[in-house]
């Protein structure tokens, strides 16, 4: 099975495409990044490490690099999402970086105000594909219909919404190539 | 010493070059659509057979987790999956899916499997969490690694390690493979991306493999135990 392996920001940033195959019961792949030799840490000090990558299962469009550098991109340098209603949040545990967007679930992080969110997502840099949205310490149920440049689409066919614990996560399908608003609010 | 720190590399790269690593291919599974029928009478009697391809997940997950630790030591690995998925109107649905741990010596592997099959989830939340060494002694070393899957077949992984100044030399790795079916059929029942992944990420490097512990006076043995 193909997939496309992007790791973030961490050192040796490295991305590659291929197929595993299976040979006499041994792993290969192409362009591989074996975390397994990384440099030791010091025996008797504890340590922590945290590596965060996305993996993008069946590109079986990704034949080259030209195909594949959009995704690399989107998931390592995210848009910077511009409110009207609600705010970015960028202390989330989860955000490595502090820049809204939360790595390990790929999601940007926002809060609601009492109007929900409305914000901007700039793609015409870089295309953001089948974006996700996390909103924290949602009330109600997940909406139906949100607003994609002002015109309501329904849940199902143009976006998924679920909560999870207190948070709302909504994923957007299609890919953003335009200044497109998206506006959530509670039904 | 020189030796033995050779012998140690050679048998340590014998180790990881060899089937002993992870040797199961993922397990290959029929993935059906899931259908939806009603039946209604309209006016004049006639009767209307409505099928409807509902949009579906079935994940079939496993996890191994492996541990080399020298003779004579007894050393308690362990491996814990936890899944959670949410569903587009329900609360979140948590499943506490496996859990192990032993107590092994020499090589020791232990797996833990999960499988989920529901209908339009936004995404399957799965911890695997591993760890190997003594918790009563503070030398246990773990890893977290945390797969969030979203319904368009985009994965995010976050990979925690962190141990404890170990008296345990041994390696710990993962590797999951499964098969998922990830989007809602098209109108030829088809599921879309659907396949065997396979992933396998080695984990730490060997801890405390550099023969600094006095007390040490054991070479590991590759899969012979005690």
């Amino acid at each position: 099975m193909n997939f496309l392996h992007v790791l973030h920001f961490q050192k040796g940033r490295a991305h590659y495409w291929g197929r595993w195959l299976f040979l006499r019961k041994k792993i290969f792949c192409d362009g591989d990044v074996n975390f397994a030799w990384r440099p030791a840490p010091a025996w008797d000090q504890p340590y922590s490490q945290t590596y965060t990558f996305m993996l993008q299962i069946k590109p079986e469009t990704m034949t080259d690099n030209k195909v594949v550098l959009p995704y690399v991109e989107d998931y390592r340098n995210p848009a910077k999402l511009e409110f009207s209603h609600g705010q970015s949040v960028t202390n989330h545990p989860n955000d490595l970086n502090h820049d809204g967007y939360d790595e390990s679930e790929g999601c940007y992080v926002m809060q609601a105000d009492k109007n929900g969110v409305d914000f901007t997502i700039n793609g015409s840099a870089r295309s953001r594909f089948n974006p996700i949205f996390k909103i924290v310490n949602w009330l109600g149920e997940p909406p139906s219909f949100i607003a994609v440049n002002g015109r309501q689409v329904p849940t199902k066919d143009h976006f998924h919404a679920a909560r999870s614990g207190n948070d709302l996560v909504i994923q957007y399908f299609g890919t953003i190539d335009q200044k497109t608003d998206f506006g959530i609010t509670p039904n | 010493m020189k030796i033995r720190s050779i012998l140690a590399f050679t048998i340590l790269i014998y180790w990881f070059s060899s089937a002993l690593v992870f040797s199961d291919a993922p397990q290959s599974r029929q993935i059906l659509p899931v259908l939806s029928t009603r039946e209604s009478l309209t006016n004049n009697s006639v009767r209307i057979l409505t099928v409807t391809a509902e949009s579906y997940f079935k994940l079939v997950f496993s996890s191994r987790c492996r541990v080399l630790a020298y003779p004579g030591e007894h050393t308690r690995i362990g491996a814990r999956i936890i899944a959670t998925y949410d569903l587009a109107n329900d609360p979140e649905q948590k499943a506490n899916l496996s859990s192990f741990q032993q107590d092994i010596c020499g090589a020791g592997i232990v797996e833990g499997s999960l499988q989920l099959i529901e209908s339009t989830p936004a995404r399957v939340v799965i911890d695997i969490r591993g760890f190997f060494g003594q918790r009563s002694e503070r030398t246990e070393t773990e890893i977290v690694r945390r797969y969030v899957i979203y319904s368009t077949g985009q994965i995010y992984v976050r990979d925690t390690h962190s141990a404890t100044p170990c008296d345990t030399d041994g390696v710990l790795g993962f590797c999951v493979s499964g098969v998922g079916a990830f989007t809602p059929a098209d109108e030829h029942n088809d599921p879309g991306p659907v396949g065997d992944f396979w992933l396998n990420w080695g984990g730490q490097p060997p801890i405390n493999f550099h023969g600094k512990y006095g007390k040490k006076k054991c070479k590991p043995l590759l899969g012979l135990g005690c």
